[in-house]
């Protein structure tokens, strides 16, 4: 039905665009934002009456109105991101890799073993160093692990990966109940092998080392000639093939590079940020950083952008959870018809809408006669 | 149906027009040929008509009736249907099944109707001899109404009558995929005929045909003709229209230019109709000068899940030659080429390159400083001065300077087995395949990429530093779009955003400016318009006169004999013979190029 209403009528007329300029691309872009953020504030003022401007009103108070609230904000843009960059290059030659939660997790547990076995015997240098070596390591086991099942046996990576994640929730769980002997399965804040707090804050290193891995890791995606071979092996495994690209090689190497910053990223988050750990440490973020990517078309600039929205939805919406007395799932609703907004502008950049205004005065003329 | 007329038609894809005010008229029981270059707007016409394309503009008129035409179900509706350059059939199903196979109700309900008409028939003749027995009534009975949904058995009788009636060779009961291509053509024709097509649209239906087979595809085109049916054929091949069609309607870049009548014309006044200037249509081909062998390919046999794609292959291939290979497509062409760019591994046989290194200074680009140290001692380098070289006793460094001041020199050719070397590494020895697939995208460009990002896919590892270097690339890049005439909005546009011609014009142009020293390029001109078409040819010659050895893979059997030096003909994936283009004719060719032998 709908597919005949676009064939035959002539009011709207939809066409893949051949080009767009920058300028308007990123005029609908930010038009999608805003537009999302209206719809989210009309869903909220449906539930709670005359709350429109409430709504907007909650979002800057989550997020700004104090030194706290303004670097828990940036900490966790700062982890979205760094999960967002590991795993841009692996989904941009189309491996899918899914098992970031996992990868993360097991850095995790790495740097909570030098944190609880090693950091109280050796001066604090050394045992960061192991701590993340052994993020590193843990990290990089995971993410190869698919890796080679898939170079080697050509398994599929996306169920592999995914479950990697569950197995590795499975041995956090497991490891914590063999170490905490008094039963009640929390591993303590552990005192020794902490990141060093700057200015009496403990999340700003994890901001520093994000933006420095961003810079980094955006001039090897766009400029060197590693991230050239892997836009190409996405493009084409064929042109790969015959410009002489070895696949197993560039697969294993990106996923190294991925567990290399999973690894990071674990150790950021316990020995900078919670000193702690649980099976929840990562609460979902690795699955959040697959949506961060493609939002972002797996461009590093506009990564960090979408895990500014993404963190600042998310605290915000909290304060509207509270502000306005809606419940979770509610605020969960209002972040979901957000992103569904922002996702449903792309359309409107790959295509071409036009309304033909003429066709329909001459119908309704002919309706007339 | 009668006539179909066509006035005002406009259809826009993004920025392209690709009809732009098309009228138009088709009369009953003509043949007319459709007649434009790739690109023109011919298929995207016939389109239009067969209910495929909906027109931004214009309208159709069948028998001075006003029509719209939604899908191809509205076509048949109509009795028009098309046969596609890309065959819609059901491999695994047998001819009659593919045949029945989207017939709706309303088709049923006809189809029964004949079906009861013919029984009727039966009972009437046979009334006059004696009465039907009861098991004769009670079976056509059950025939008729409780047989399922389609009576396999009365289609196949129809299917019989159709092929009888107009010279098909069809059997029913073959399945799909042990059918030739040709034999696939005319089960759509006659699909298309079982349908009750009045009006059939055949889009380049000689592209893939033998010149046997196109003599008989003809020949049931005209016996279509004399039995009323209006047939349209769109193609570009000039030699074609003259022969078969009644009227020539022209189109050029999505306009309607004209049109006339068969016999009132002729190819060179057509050529200007279609291309909007006179061309010189006439292919260069210099002699070859001392051609020396410059590839071996021997006994190469390999085999792709457990079939012989290539079957004990032997060719020689020379510099300063065009090789011609022709085929019916798919008989191993595209594996032949991949074997000799290390994309496949051959089960068994040898493929030597000779380098033509002789007199030639040695460089480190091949050669590391190890390598060389070996090869003097087996004495194979001279001096400029005509003295052999003995590099014992020498400094590395001395022999690094001795390198650089191209002192070091070859006494001949250089002979290396390709088996067990890397794709990339036959690249570096100046070995280039320029492949055009179906999809042209599929080898050797990235559609998601720029045409400068493209250029640089060739040498991107080039150059210090970590990053890829994107000044040389884009040098070429603009290079190729000014010389080949390549439309893009720009440099930085993905190429899989521009026509196929534009691809092509990239893929052909970066691999020819690399200066090879084997050029191998497969249906290079698919898709071209004739003037592109002709400065490929001619570069090709080029190439050939500048000591490349050229491999051309081609379709059109008129160019590869105008083209080539010598013409291999492959059959499955064996070679039926190695003719001289100069001697034979594109009858013999096909004889070849079906598995039969000619004495030549």
């Amino acid at each position: 039905m709908l597919k005949n209403f676009f064939k035959e009528n002539d009011f709207i007329r939809i066409s893949r665009r051949m080009e767009i300029p920058t300028w308007k691309k990123w005029v609908f872009k930010i038009a999608g934002v805003l537009a999302g953020f209206l719809f989210a504030a009309i869903v909220v003022s449906f539930i709670s009456p005359g709350s429109f401007f409430k709504f907007f009103e909650s979002l800057i108070v989550g997020n700004f109105t104090t030194v706290r609230k303004l670097l828990v904000l940036f900490e966790e843009v700062a982890i979205l991101f760094l999960i967002s960059c590991a795993l841009a290059p692996a989904f941009k030659m189309k491996f899918w890799n899914i098992g970031a939660e996992g990868q993360v997790l097991m850095a995790c547990l790495g740097t909570v073993i030098g944190m609880f076995f090693i950091a109280p015997n050796v001066p604090n240098a050394v045992a960061l160093i192991i701590e993340l070596l052994l993020a590193v390591t843990f990290g990089v086991v995971w993410s190869l692990i698919p890796t080679l099942f898939k170079a080697f046996f050509n398994t599929n990576e996306t169920l592999f990966t995914l479950m990697m994640n569950y197995i590795a929730k499975g041995i956090v769980a497991l490891m914590i109940t063999l170490w905490i002997k008094n039963g009640s399965g929390v591993i303590p804040v552990l005192e020794y092998g902490r990141l060093p707090r700057i200015g009496g804050q403990n999340y700003i290193i994890n901001i520093i080392v994000a933006v420095v891995i961003g810079v980094i890791f955006a001039f090897y995606m766009m400029r060197s000639k590693q991230g050239f071979e892997i836009s190409v092996l996405g493009g084409s495994r064929n042109t790969a093939k015959y410009v002489g690209i070895d696949v197993k090689k560039v697969l294993i190497r990106t996923m190294i590079i991925t567990g290399v910053i999973c690894g990071i990223v674990g150790f950021l988050l316990v020995a900078g940020a919670s000193y702690s750990m649980n099976e929840n440490t990562v609460s979902g973020r690795g699955f959040t950083a697959i949506l961060v990517c493609w939002l972002a078309g797996f461009n590093i600039p506009e990564m960090a952008g979408v895990s500014f929205l993404v963190a600042f939805m998310k605290y915000g919406a909290r304060e509207v959870e509270s502000s306005l007395h809606v419940g979770g799932s509610f605020v969960d609703i209002v972040v979901g018809v957000f992103f569904f907004v922002v996702i449903a502008s792309n359309f409107f950049i790959t295509n071409q809408v036009k309304i033909n205004f003429k066709a329909f005065k001459k119908k309704k003329k002919e309706v007339i006669e | 149906m009668k006539s179909i007329r066509l006035e005002n038609i406009s259809k826009a894809f993004g920025w392209i027009k690709a009809l732009d005010d098309i009228s138009l008229q088709i009369n009953e029981g003509e043949i007319l040929a459709l007649l434009g270059e790739n690109g023109s707007g011919k298929t995207s016409l016939m389109n239009v008509i067969a209910g495929i394309y909906h027109p931004d503009q214009g309208d159709v008129f069948i028998d001075d009736e006003k029509v719209t035409i939604s899908s191809p179900k509205d076509a048949f509706k109509y009795k028009i249907g098309m046969i596609h350059q890309h065959f819609k059939l059901v491999n695994v199903f047998t001819a009659v099944e593919n045949i029945v196979l989207g017939l709706e109700k309303s088709d049923y309900k006809k189809f029964k109707e004949e079906q009861i008409k013919t029984e009727e028939e039966f009972f009437a003749k046979l009334k006059g001899v004696r009465e039907p027995s009861n098991v004769e009534v009670a079976n056509a009975k059950s025939r008729i109404y409780h047989s399922g949904k389609y009576d396999l058995n009365f289609a196949r009788q129809k299917v019989i009558q159709i092929c009888n009636q107009y010279g098909f060779k069809i059997d029913p009961d073959k399945h799909v995929y042990d059918m030739s291509v040709s034999e696939k053509q005319n089960l759509e024709i006659v699909k298309a005929l079982f349908r009750g097509v009045d009006l059939l649209i055949l889009d380049e239906p000689t592209a893939v045909l033998t010149p046997q087979e196109i003599k008989v595809l003809f020949k049931i085109l005209k016996n279509m003709k004399a039995d009323g049916k209006t047939v349209i054929i769109i193609t570009h091949k000039l030699n074609e229209v003259m022969e078969i069609s009644d009227r020539v309607e022209v189109l050029r870049k999505g306009k309607y230019i004209g049109g006339v009548k068969t016999s009132e014309t002729n190819p060179a006044q057509l050529t200007e109709m279609m291309v909007g200037k006179k061309v010189e249509l006439e292919i260069r081909r210099d002699t070859p000068v001392n051609p020396d062998l410059r590839l071996e390919i021997n006994n190469v046999t390999l085999v792709k899940e457990g079939v012989k794609v290539l079957d004990n292959v032997n060719l020689q291939v020379n510099g300063g030659e065009i090789l011609g290979i022709a085929g019916i497509s798919g008989s191993g062409q595209k594996e032949l080429l991949e074997c000799v760019a290390g994309l496949q591994k051959a089960k068994s046989g040898d493929i030597i390159f000779h380098n033509p290194k002789e007199n030639k200074p040695v460089t480190f680009f091949h050669k590391d400083l190890k390598q060389i140290k070996e090869l003097a001692a087996q004495g194979k380098f001279h001096d400029p001065d005509g003295n052999k070289i003995d590099l014992t006793g020498l400094k590395d460094k001395e022999i690094r300077k001795m390198v650089e001041e191209e002192k070091i020199i070859f006494y001949e050719n250089e002979i290396m087995p390709l088996n067990d070397k890397t794709p990339l590494e036959i690249r570096n020895l100046g070995i280039k395949l320029s492949f055009v697939p179906e999809d042209r995208l599929g080898m050797g460009l990235v559609g998601e990429m720029n045409l400068t990002q493209n250029m640089a896919l060739r040498s991107f590892r080039k150059g210090k530093g970590m990053n890829v270097e994107m000044k040389k690339p884009e040098r070429l890049a603009e290079h190729i779009v000014k010389e080949f005439g390549v439309v893009t909005p720009n440099l930085n546009t993905p190429v899989g955003r521009l026509s196929g011609g534009n691809i092509q014009k990239l893929l052909v142009g970066r691999e020819i400016s690399s200066n090879p020293k084997i050029l191998m390029t497969a249906y290079p001109v698919r898709g071209l318009d004739i003037n592109t078409s002709y400065y490929i040819y001619n570069l090709l010659n080029d190439q050939k006169n500048a000591r490349c050895a050229v491999i051309y893979v081609g379709e059109d059997l008129d160019v590869l004999l105008a083209l080539c030096d010598r013409l291999a003909v492959i059959y499955q994936g064996k070679i039926t013979g190695v003719v001289d283009p100069h001697k034979v004719t594109k009858e013999q060719v096909g004889i070849l190029m079906t598995g039969g032998s000619i004495d030549a």
